[in-house]
């Protein structure tokens, strides 16, 4: 079995090919603005340069990308989405979208219709469906120019009846709709289910465009292997399913993280850390897994609640901006900019990685494909500047991991792990 | 705010209260109630429409006043599913209005605990009613006759029952509060296991002499303590228990929760072990909804009517019955229990026999508190 993975993060790409249980090749490029380059560059460095063009039978490559949740939180290429509810005469007054960051409602709400119909809980029907307002509801979307369609019935995760209907009915009026239904993606809990349906619908498009452009990366390379994505619980879904939900990898990136150490490390329940470019990500995995979050998770400001590992993200990683002046670290990445930016890279901006090369004394010759000659000699005269924010930065760094592992360190104790 | 604002007859009701409001009545639910969030949201849209409701003292209503009293019934799980509706809310208001063929003067909760503080507020706004700052529990409880209203003997009937589709149903005669509990839950799993009601009307002068009065105040209040703290980055709990009089009973994380639903209610136990000052002791606690009593390595060390809340260690909020789950933190603090409830007749009522335990109430706060 060999498999390709790669992990496209806001500042890096990594790959690596792994048979069984070895790795036998890595590297690594900066993330480039088309998130699918740097994918090539890792599949073209892999298979030329590390293994000379001889990359033999690939069983698949798997790709985890931070790139839809990234999307939602800094609120761009997401798409205009139309609303449908069934369930009046209930849930009237609290309409979909009613609880959504004003600025994110700004961006992804469009037409908004509610219906009748719906389910109780023991299957009843709550009324009777009313199929000729969402045939209204169809025709008007049609012409409206949307193209991204949210379903939600009440009570669908038991009876998903009604929103089959409208699926049904929409495809009639208007054959080129993308629909999410959202029992396909929540469980009870009807205004977090409906969250979860239109952020899905808002990243439809760039689902598309990105699992696609993933796809022809790797059928450009002389890799011939079906395409997965990772998924939040740490499992892989295969592109076509990633691309109708992208929501089920909002969390890929952290989720990569932990299962590639349960992986290298051997260990089964672990608490991990992932210091990335932008952010650091602490979680917990347990049976190999990350842990789930069993509660509602708040993404770019708006209520969910699905399956999701149980992260805490802050905002320090290598490209955190260290501002001297106002002695504030982050939470502004340098990101994927980190090797022209960072002073340590001849750039101009003071980053956390500076920090860490420069605590390794200036004399000593940092690794990698650092520009250490003149760029480390201009950091020489911000010594007594490092060092200042050296401390602030530590002081800071300390808390933020004791936050983490006094929250992790009670599950750890339950499973007999000990504590951190 | 100076306790003379307070019982200022009428004032508005702010919107800043009405976050506040929800945490603190979430906290006085004593693990049951619901989460007020969505009855908030509602509340904070209408606000947001420029609508707005006023908060009236008791002691100021007029003897022969028609207070209406209302709640939303059912099971909180059909909440998140069904949401709440003000006009859902008013329309068993509504419906009792035009049974008696009379107006009502002010609207009442009858338990300020959960989500149910919210439902005066929706009612108001849409029926241009002062919301009364009383209700008639202190708390959230799960059955009709641990209304102090029950307590005090008045009359149970008549209810009106109403549901999102125009059902609507009027309980005009019941042999006592508890067939009127056993009536009216039948009604409520039939529309769905969630309605709105409209519990019998009473006067001014019944809601000065038996409401548990100044609970929407209390509950505000609380909120803003817990806010408060949050803001300081002190101590959430620590800050409940010093500003009710209560006392903090626990802290440990849960390590076991069963819970099986009978008769249309969430029973179960959850178990506590001991950190900090209480490492090496076990806490347990029982519940119907609501938590009704807690042992000390099986000693009993707190029931009903105190009231018993399983807060988040860290942030103070309130944990709910049905939210409670394996590794989290807590803290367990009880708070007492409105006055009326411990005297021998409330006892009867919400003592620790009336919920099928073999013991007598011992208050945590000395008797008569």
């Amino acid at each position: 079995m060999r498999r390709i993975g790669i992990d496209v993060g806001g500042t890096n790409t990594d790959a690596v090919l792994v048979e069984n249980e070895h790795v036998l090749a890595s590297v690594k490029t900066p993330t480039t603005h088309d998130v699918t380059g740097g994918v090539r560059e890792c599949l073209r460095l892999l298979v030329e340069e590390e293994l000379r063009g001889v990359v033999g039978r690939v069983d698949g490559v798997m790709i985890g990308t931070t790139h839809f949740t990234n999307a939602v939180v800094q609120r761009r290429d997401l798409q205009e989405v139309a609303a449908i509810r069934v369930g009046l005469p209930s849930g009237r007054s609290l309409p979909p979208f009613v609880d959504w960051p004003k600025d994110l409602a700004r961006l992804v709400k469009g037409r908004v219709f509610m219906v009748r119909g719906g389910h109780e809980y023991d299957g009843r029907p709550l009324v009777d469906f009313d199929a000729a307002a969402v045939r209204r509801a169809a025709r008007e979307i049609r012409d409206s120019g949307i193209r991204s369609v949210a379903v939600t019935a009440v009570f669908s995760p038991l009876t998903p009846e009604c929103e089959n209907a409208v699926a049904e009915i929409m495809l009639d009026e208007m054959p080129d709709v993308v629909l999410t239904l959202s029992h396909d993606l929540g469980r009870i809990g009807l205004l977090e289910r409906e969250n979860v349906a239109l952020l899905n619908a808002a990243l439809i498009d760039l689902a598309r465009r990105t699992t696609r452009a993933f796809s022809e990366a790797v059928g450009e390379s002389s890799v011939e292997a079906p395409l997965y994505l990772t998924q939040n619980d740490g499992t892989v879904m295969r592109a076509e399913l990633a691309e109708a939900f992208p929501v089920y990898s909002f969390s890929s990136g952290p989720t990569n993280s932990m299962r590639g150490a349960a992986f290298l490390s051997g260990l089964a329940d672990a608490m991990v850390v992932d210091v990335g470019g932008t952010t650091t990500d602490i979680g917990h995995l347990k049976s190999g897994f990350p842990r789930e979050a069993n509660r509602t998770v708040e993404i770019g400001g708006v209520r969910t609640l699905f399956r999701m590992p149980d992260l805490l993200s802050v905002g320090l990683g290598g490209g955190t901006i260290v501002d001297s002046d106002a002695g504030a670290v982050g939470p502004v990445s340098v990101g994927h900019r980190l090797t022209s930016e960072a002073l340590v890279f001849g750039g101009a901006q003071l980053t956390a990685t500076d920090i860490a090369v420069f605590k390794k004394k200036p004399g000593n010759e940092p690794s990698g494909g650092l520009r250490t000659g003149s760029a480390l000699a201009g950091l020489e005269t911000r010594v007594a500047l490092v060092n200042d924010v050296h401390a602030a930065f530590a002081a800071y760094h300390n808390a933020v991991f004791i936050a983490g592992f006094s929250r992790f360190q009670r599950i750890s104790d339950l499973h007999g792990l000990g504590s951190g | 705010m100076s306790s003379s604002d307070s019982h200022a007859a009428t004032r508005p009701l702010l919107l800043e209260e009405l976050e506040p409001l929800a945490t603190g009545a979430w906290i006085l639910g004593a693990g049951g109630g619901g989460d007020p969030y969505h009855a908030y949201l509602n509340m904070r849209e209408l606000y947001a429409d420029g609508v707005s409701v006023s908060l009236v003292d008791p002691l100021s209503l007029a003897d022969d006043a028609a207070v209406a009293v209302v709640s939303s019934m059912g099971a909180p799980l059909v909440g998140e599913e069904r949401l709440k509706d003000p006009v859902m809310a008013a329309l068993a208001v509504q419906q009792m209005e035009q049974h008696l063929g009379r107006r009502f003067d002010a609207v009442m909760s009858v338990e300020i605990g959960g989500s149910n503080a919210f439902q005066p507020l929706m009612v108001a706004a849409v029926m241009g009613l002062p919301v009364v700052d009383a209700d008639t529990m202190g708390r959230a409880y799960p059955e009709a006759q641990h209304s102090s209203f029950a307590i005090g003997d008045l009359q149970p009937y008549p209810l009106t029952l109403a549901d999102v589709r125009e059902n609507a149903v009027v309980v005009s005669r019941v042999a006592s509060w508890k067939w009127m509990e056993r009536i009216s839950r039948k009604v409520c799993t039939e529309v769905g296991s969630v309605a709105a009601t409209c519990k019998a009307p009473r006067t001014g002068a019944e809601v000065k002499q038996w409401a548990i009065l100044h609970t929407v105040t209390q509950a505000i209040r609380l909120g803003d303590t817990v806010h408060d703290a949050r803001r300081r980055k002190a101590d959430a709990v620590a800050a409940v228990v010093q500003h009710t009089g209560g006392v903090l009973l626990f802290s440990g994380k849960v390590v076991d929760v069963a819970r099986r639903t009978t008769e249309g209610f969430l029973r179960g136990t959850a178990k506590v072990d001991g950190l900090d000052e209480h490492r090496g002791q076990e806490f347990r606690v029982d519940f119907q909804n609501e938590f009704t009593v807690g042992w000390v390595d099986e000693e009993v060390r707190v029931s009903v009517p105190d009231i018993i809340c399983i807060l988040d260690a860290t942030t103070g909020e309130a944990i709910g019955t049905e939210a409670l789950r394996y590794g989290q933190r807590v803290k367990v603090v009880a708070l007492p229990a409105p006055a009326i409830q411990t005297t021998p007749k409330g006892l009867e009522h919400v003592g620790p026999r009336a919920f099928g335990y073999d013991f007598d109430f011992r208050s945590l706060f000395g008797d008569g508190a």
